[in-house]
């Protein structure tokens, strides 16, 4: 389908807007339409683990590649085409190697040699798309996954709070951009805005193309905020549009049940209802679109300018 | 994120406006590996971007939220089992009744005959 592969970071400077929501979502999106992904975690905490349900690593591999070059460990095939570098603790040890070496004037290789040696199995072919999860409150870290990216997605919240991490990540960015010269701001993706609250998500997309300034755009589609859908998946490891499918398939099983008088457990029901549930699955697949198509955008902008 | 006084980060994020940091890790990272068949390059302007199209065949059926507001079948399910619970509660009611009955008939019973055969 496509030999390139665009390595698109997620990030912003403030905890809890939802990048790794947000990037397990659109991995599992961009997966299920037949592109070939690998998520890198670099979170020590390690949240990606419960929402791809793959569990927790220790994220050894990954601190060692960053420090010392070594090759990454890979969890393969957590969803059709979509492969894993997960995160964890041992990413904390990542800071104080690049300063203590730093400090002695020695380099270290980062992320970049390591993600390029890295293929989907099975095939020649390279991934389409890199999604890398970043934690807030780790500049180096973060610094790090902006020298190895072309493209950043920042994800916001509508409230006063989220700015300060707008703020804080594109004086990052900026100071990035001096390492990777070639890192591009993609978009900002609204997240966790309560559904039907259509005033307040035009005022907000308002403000933030204000505070943007046409560097990039708002993604027209936002993530809508529901809790119970955000329990149902992080307790079973599903995806947005798994739980959609979930939903679907318990729909008919409720009616069969219903039909053989058989008593209903509630115990191990979905707290999420079905119609909120394929609302939240068509978020996720929307913005998929909107950042495949912006990427296709950028890019074909670049080769207007390399053929000047 | 409504309020007036906004900062205008345009500038930061085209880089007509240097950042008032150096990066973190500037001049730490070793020399960039040469870049692996497929990675990003500008030079290579005739690849294709990832399509859209795909995306699209797993759009799932948007169902709008307000329209779900009732979930018929939880309304059934609701139903049935209050229609259950007042069953089960009726045939509590009635047996324990019936019981009364019998233990109080039988006892009775039991009554008469110990006067009957009362020397």
């Amino acid at each position: 389908m496509c030999d390139m592969r665009r390595v698109v970071a997620i990030a912003n400077g403030k905890g809890g807007v939802g990048k790794t929501t947000l990037t397990a979502g659109l991995a599992g999106q961009v997966a299920a339409a037949g592109h070939r992904v690998l998520v890198v975690d670099t979170d020590p905490q390690g949240n990606l683990g419960r929402d791809l349900g793959y569990g927790s690593g220790d994220g050894n591999s990954l601190g060692l590649a960053i420090t010392h070059g070594l090759p990454l460990d890979v969890i393969r095939g957590v969803r059709e085409r979509l492969d894993v570098v997960p995160g964890g603790p041992s990413l904390w040890d990542v800071a104080p190697a690049f300063t203590s070496r730093g400090a002695r004037g020695q380099t270290l290789p980062g992320l970049r040699p390591a993600l390029e040696r890295l293929r989907p199995a099975g095939t020649d072919a390279d991934y389409d798309l890199v999604l890398i999860d970043t934690p807030p409150g780790e500049p180096i870290l973060q610094d790090l996954v902006f020298a190895s990216s072309d493209y950043l997605i920042i994800p916001t919240r509508s409230d006063e709070a989220s700015l300060d991490g707008l703020v804080v990540v594109a004086q990052r960015f900026a100071a990035a951009r001096a390492v990777n010269p070639d890192l591009t701001l993609l978009g900002v993706a609204l997240f966790g805005v309560r559904a039907g609250s259509t005033r307040l998500i035009t005022r907000v997309r308002s403000a933030l193309q204000e505070t943007l300034g046409g560097a990039a755009p708002v993604f027209s589609t936002s993530i809508r905020y529901l809790e119970s859908a955000a329990v149902d998946m992080r307790s079973r490891g599903l995806l947005p549009h798994e739980l959609a499918q979930i939903h679907r398939e318990d729909k008919s099983q409720r009616i069969n049940r219903l039909r053989q008088g058989v008593k209903v457990d509630t115990g191990d029901a979905l707290l999420s209802r079905d119609s909120s549930a394929a609302g939240l699955a068509g978020d996720y697949s929307d913005l998929a679109r909107e950042v495949l198509g912006s990427i296709r955008t950028r890019d074909d902008a670049a080769r207007v300018e390399v053929a000047v | 994120m409504t309020g007036n006084a906004r900062p205008n980060l345009g500038g930061l994020f085209n880089g007509s406006t240097p950042a008032d940091r150096v990066s973190s890790i500037a001049g730490r990272l070793g020399p960039r590996l040469v870049s692996a068949p497929g990675t990003p390059s500008a030079e290579n302007p005739t690849i294709e971007a990832p399509t859209v199209e795909q995306a699209a065949d797993v759009t799932q059926q948007r169902t709008d939220h307000r329209a779900g507001w009732i979930d018929p079948i939880r309304v059934l399910e609701l139903y049935f089992g209050a229609l259950q619970a007042a069953l089960d509660a009726n045939r509590e009611f009635v047996m324990g009744l019936a019981g009364v009955f019998v233990t109080r008939g039988t006892r009775f019973r039991d009554g008469l005959d110990s006067i009957r055969t009362r020397p």
